[in-house]
């Protein structure tokens, strides 16, 4: 096959000039109906969610009064499923090989224009009415009065999996070596209170895709992101009412 | 007499000009490069299509392999500065993903970076080449004149698939091709790739001829 | 009556209880364990087949605890409930059915279902046993359960309710047998009283187990509690009509007049709760078509998809619609016919409890997110361990039953 040599000044730039109106109305409504579908219809930003309920930051901050609130921001954009978070996590915190804590999802979207595929990491989104801490007969998983964490207390857990047919996000499993059901409590045991800022799998992303901070530290990046209005902020699920405390953004 | 000089220098130019032009079309005839390029370091996995880049894109090989890239595959990892901030500044794939030539690597992350369940996928249906063993691994040519000229099947089978050569320039048996060195020089068996740009030239024969 | 109950003291009612080791109703139990072992041919070979299915089967239950549940059992952390659990609610229903049925008579004193009132509590008491034999082994530490139920309870769990008030329902119900079988019937018509509004709890709690899950569409609305309740009084019906009509046929007897018109009435019964249940059907699956994505696919799969099959064969047809025909025609006065129905609607019942468990499992908790870990549906089948697991408390059950009708002489109560 006889390829013509090719002057690179004349080669097709690949910037936005190129792409007539049209194309960009179809790519802004195929990116409207996936982000539409992940806000369960709305395009709205967290803040904005939570505006709705809540008269000001004060008064979420009064109902969930955790110091710290410990929350993550998923930038879902980056996330290139080097799966180094699943192998931090592993480590740290002794995940068996027949669950986990947090994995990494798959989406193609074969239709789309340009990247055809994105990654989505999911863990335990540390709700703010957790239904597998409502749903518990011996309160063996309780939310921490202190810091939000939706914890587990391991000998109380009698093994029934309600709490795991609860969960809206997928984020327990039942844990053989513990005997009992182990799910993701951002590694508060072994690491936060150990004098750690972040947990693992925040800490070996490089591609800064988990956002590990503290809710009301005004000052802190989780509180920045979640607060601006410029890029929409969703989380999963919202229909079930879990409220939960992880929060997913592109951009 | 001017006149016959200038057109015998032009003609011979011209001559010299299509000759090399063969051989462009000898290195991307059929060999595309080196197919599919598996980056492991510093994430798993990244996987370069050559038939993407130079055949669908319709770029040439010394676009990439004249300093930004060794010809030879996954020495780019083997460095320590092969990570984006890198690509932000211009080298390696950012020479050309930086936003006005190709997608911005800033952008678009997943479109290149298939994850480690990409890796997983395409090696289900790319296993590994297991290293040749046995009588094929390394060919020695016995040469008059000079010493045995030894090829490395190991080394030229990481970056390459089989039918990269045996498809149209090597055949599958020993000693079947019956090479002489006018034909490598002249673009042919060894001299498809090593012509100095693509893969170092024929014309250095310790390179290969030890003594 | 009243009267008795007003005078009777603790003191009192011991000394009943002692003396009954004298009395004819002792002297009556003890000699019909005798005669257990002196029992029919047919009879004998029965309880020996049961008995060799209990314990193949339990022995099987016991290489499971041996191997791990992971291992021995086809539950996920996707599909974390599986045949176990549709297993149990369809002993727990069945045995809160034979309570309900059996307070009509004895509780609220409605003549016409008395005379199948004693059987029923002897029957529920050992559902429920077998209900909670068939949990032990799914729950992976139910010895923990015991200990953490009492000194953590968790009040707002549906689980935590359910199984304190069966627990209580299990000690009234075999109360209320006791003292039926001491002819003390004032107080075991208390017992039975309590049973009932222990029963009726536990029972409505389970159906909110399912009912107040928000993440699960199928399962989720307030109707489930109520479902339960309906379903419990239909299963009832049906097992009871099975059980007295095993009974009659084991001790080779007759039914007289009261016990006939007894089957006709609970007959009755039956057909107007299985009329409930298909107009409560109905409506759920005309409601759940307006529903989010993911009730409409676990819809879908009962209707067109892979439990399509058990919806229409055991659910609709052998669960509801025959029976049904088979009450109405044979006008309660058709014994066998009735006895007929009631197995098919027992049939039909237990794989609609393994439908509701399992196809509210089905759909993905991610599936809207349209990633290819969650494209399509999930997949359970039982598994072998767990299948002899439900073979041993059927065997169970049977192997009680069997027991019962000779021990108890056919739980022949006086008429008052």
């Amino acid at each position: 096959m006889r390829k013509d040599k090719i002057d690179l000044d004349e080669f097709e730039k690949e910037d936005m000039n190129g792409v007539s109106p049209m194309e960009r109305r179809e790519f802004l409504k195929i990116g409207l109906a996936i982000t539409g579908i992940f806000a369960g219809g709305t395009l709205l930003s967290a803040v904005s969610t939570m505006s709705r309920v809540f008269a000001s930051a004060d008064e979420y901050a009064e109902k969930y009064p955790y110091k710290p609130h410990y929350s993550m921001v998923m930038r879902q954009d980056r996330c290139i499923d080097c799966e180094r978070c699943m192998e931090a996590c592993i480590v740290t915190n002794d995940v068996p090989d027949y669950g986990y804590r947090t994995t990494i999802l798959q989406k193609d979207s074969p239709d789309a224009i340009g990247q055809k595929r994105e990654f989505i990491p999911v863990l335990c989104n540390q709700c703010n009415n957790p239904p597998c801490v409502r749903a518990c007969p011996t309160k063996a998983t309780y939310k921490d009065k202190k810091n939000g964490i939706v914890m587990m207390e391991y000998k109380k857990c009698i093994g029934c999996k309600t709490c795991v047919v609860a969960c809206p996000y997928n984020a327990r499993y039942f844990n053989e070596e513990k005997h009992a059901i182990d799910k993701c409590n951002f590694c508060v045991d072994t690491r936060l209170s150990k004098g750690e800022k972040l947990t693992a799998c925040a800490a070996a992303c490089p591609a800064g895709v988990r956002i590990f901070g503290d809710l009301s530290d005004t000052g802190s990046e989780v509180y920045r992101l979640i607060h601006q209005i410029e890029r929409p902020v969703w989380v999963m699920r919202p229909e079930v009412g879990a409220k939960p405390n992880v929060f997913y953004m592109k951009g | 007499m001017k006149k016959t000089v200038l057109t015998i220098l032009i003609m011979t130019f011209v001559t010299v000009f299509f000759a090399e032009n063969k051989n462009i079309d000898a290195r991307t005839d059929g060999v595309s490069g080196g197919g599919d390029i598996v980056y492991t370091k510093p994430v798993k996995a990244v996987i370069f299509s050559h038939k993407l880049h130079v055949e669908e894109r319709g770029l040439s090989c010394d676009m990439c392999h004249n300093g930004l890239f060794e010809p030879a595959a996954l020495k780019a990892q083997e460095k320590g500065d092969f990570n984006m901030d890198s690509l932000y500044k211009g080298k390696y794939c950012g020479a050309c993903h930086d936003g006005k030539m190709a997608f911005a690597s800033n952008t678009q992350c997943a479109r290149c970076h298939t994850g480690v369940k990409g890796y997983n996928a395409y090696r289900k249906m790319n296993p590994v080449k297991s290293p040749i063993s046995g009588p094929k691994a390394d060919i020695v040519y016995t040469s008059k004149g000079i010493g045995p000229a030894k090829f490395s099947h190991n080394f030229h089978a990481k970056a390459f698939g089989c039918n990269d050569c045996h498809a149209k320039h090597f055949a599958m048996k020993k000693g079947g091709s019956n090479m002489k060195m006018d034909a490598m020089y002249g673009g042919k068996f060894c001299g498809t790739c090593h012509n100095g740009s693509t893969a170092s030239a024929v014309t250095d024969c310790a390179k290969c001829h030890k003594t | 009556m009243p009267n008795e109950l007003k005078t009777a003291k603790v003191s009192d009612i011991v000394k009943d209880v002692t003396r009954s080791f004298d009395s004819d109703v002792a002297s009556n139990w003890y000699s019909n364990l005798l005669e257990l072992l002196s029992g029919g041919k047919s009879y004998y070979v029965l309880l020996i087949i049961t008995a060799v299915i209990v314990f193949a089967a339990s022995f099987t239950t016991l290489n499971a605890l041996n191997i791990g549940y992971r291992h021995a059992y086809n539950v996920t952390r996707e599909i974390p409930w599986g045949i176990l659990i549709s297993t149990y609610i369809f002993f727990v229903v069945t045995s809160t059915g034979l309570c309900i049925v059996s307070s009509i008579g004895h509780v609220f004193g409605v003549k016409d279902f008395m005379p199948i009132a004693k059987r029923a509590v002897f029957m529920s008491i050992v559902t429920i046993t077998v209900g909670f034999t068939v949990i032990f082994f799914e729950i992976e530490n139910p010895f923990r359960m015991a200990l953490y139920n009492v000194i953590s309870p968790g009040l707002t769990s549906n689980i935590w309710w359910m199984g304190t008030l069966y627990g209580a329902y299990m000690v009234f119900m075999i109360i209320e047998y006791i003292f039926l079988l001491l002819n003390m019937h004032s107080i075991a018509m208390y017992a039975g009283l309590a049973g009932l509004l222990s029963g009726l709890a536990a029972h409505s709690n389970l159906g909110a187990i399912f009912g107040m899950l928000h993440a699960r569409e199928f399962w989720y609305g307030p109707y489930l509690p109520i479902y339960f309740i309906v379903s419990a009084l239909a299963s009832g019906c049906a097992a009871i009509i099975i059980f007295t009509y095993l009974g009659y046929k084991i001790n080779n007897e007759k039914m007289d007049k009261p016990m006939e018109r007894a089957m006709e009435v609970v007959s009755k019964l039956g057909a107007l709760m299985v009329a409930v249940l298909i107009f409560f059907n109905v409506w759920k699956i005309i409601t759940g078509f307006v529903g989010g994505a993911g009730k409409q696919e676990a819809l879908t799969a009962m209707f067109a998809g892979p439990y399509a099959f058990n919806f229409w064969f055991f659910e609709v047809m052998l669960g509801m619609l025959l029976p049904f025909a088979l009450f109405l025609y044979s006008k309660g006065k058709n014994i066998p016919m009735m006895f007929l129905a009631s197995v098919l609607m027992t049939v039909g019942i237990f794989i609609m409890r393994y439908d509701l468990v399992v196809i509210g499992q089905v759909v993905p908790s991610y599936h809207e997110l349209g990633v290819n870990e969650y494209k399509g549906l999930l997949q359970y089948r039982p598994s072998f361990y767990e299948i002899m697991v439900v073979v041993a408390g059927v065997g169970i059950t049977a192997l009680s039953f069997l027991v019962g009708e000779r021990v108890f002489k056919g739980h022949k109560s006086e008429i008052h």
